[in-house]
């Protein structure tokens, strides 16, 4: 198995003991296992950060890592990932979801900035 | 002619398929019994397979249990995960593919199917997305207009990426399948 399937694995595997801690209510250890997931997978999104021909496999592993990166709280991190993606080829659909990401991490702040109450559970 | 029907034993869910722990495999045979049992289906009940591909089933599940009922309590969580359980078995069954990773996107639980054997040094490459849509009960106007909606939901992007929609009934039990 090459690199960066062997740290997309490991970051897939170490996500899955992230949602059992979660279901088993221990957000310290759930928290913990997020982190080692986000780091393995954006070290797996670097490695093919170059190959622009890569489709969708970049745009995949670098929304994979935003995702994770949401999950352990680096929002800031996850902007990064999701920037980087869509300055490649992704595939449209796969687009729209990097977009839907971005959406989602900054639609509470761009309404509290215009001083609107926004509820997100209704979206 | 001995004509032998073809069989789908949902317990075999249980044995676990490349993206499918046999932990999570056995809860999707559960949530599979659970809905087949609640809609009076019995065992050996035929389930069609129409659209992009075309078969039956005799289908065969697990007793269901009053713990496995209160387990289940959730019907519409329930019938979403008895429909993966179906669709994984039936691409398994009807296609080269099989089912490789559950997407980690940011909504929605749908899952990347790869050709089996397939050894590609990228993950990713050559492989084609499952979206399943469930159905506890319906009759065909209501299943027609869930393939229609799905249909125009894929058909707003411009997709490069093969994707395989299903949809599954419980009451009549149908796995209606389009390839986009």
């Amino acid at each position: 198995m090459n690199q960066i399937q062997d740290l997309h694995k490991q970051a897939m595997d170490l996500a899955e003991m992230a949602q059992v801690a979660k279901l088993k209510g221990d957000s310290v250890l759930a928290l913990q296992l997020s982190k080692q997931a986000f780091e393995k997978e954006r070290l797996a999104a670097e490695l093919i950060v170059n190959n622009f021909a890569a489709e969708p496999t970049r745009s995949v592993l670098h929304r994979s890592a935003a995702t994770l990166a949401i999950d352990c709280g680096e929002i800031a991190a996850a902007e990064r990932l999701i920037a980087v993606a869509l300055s490649g080829n992704p595939p449209q659909e796969i687009a729209e979801e990097l977009k839907d990401l971005f959406v989602q991490i900054n639609i509470d702040k761009y309404f509290a900035r215009r001083g609107i109450e926004f509820d997100s559970a209704k979206l | 002619m001995n004509f032998k029907p073809k069989e789908l034993i949902i317990t075999k869910l249980e044995q676990g398929l490349p993206a499918i722990t046999p932990a999570f495999g056995a809860a999707l045979a559960e949530a599979c019994a659970v809905c087949l049992n609640d809609q009076g289906n019995i065992q050996g009940v035929e389930l069609q397979v129409q659209g992009d591909l075309t078969d039956v089933f005799k289908i065969y599940w697990q007793e269901v249990t009053d713990q496995m009922l209160r387990c289940w309590n959730d019907n519409e969580y329930t019938t979403e995960q008895a429909a993966y359980g179906i669709t994984l078995l039936i691409i398994q069954e009807l296609t080269e593919y099989t089912v490789v990773e559950r997407s980690r996107r940011g909504t929605g639980f749908d899952y990347w199917l790869g050709k089996k054997g397939d050894n590609n040094q990228l993950p990713f490459q050559n492989a084609v997305r499952l979206e399943v849509s469930a159905i506890r009960q319906g009759d065909d106007s209501k299943i027609k207009a869930r393939a229609k909606q799905k249909l125009e939901q894929v058909n707003s992007v411009d997709s490069s990426l093969p994707v395989y929609i299903v949809i599954v009934e419980f009451s009549k039990p149908l796995c209606f399948v389009m390839k986009k």
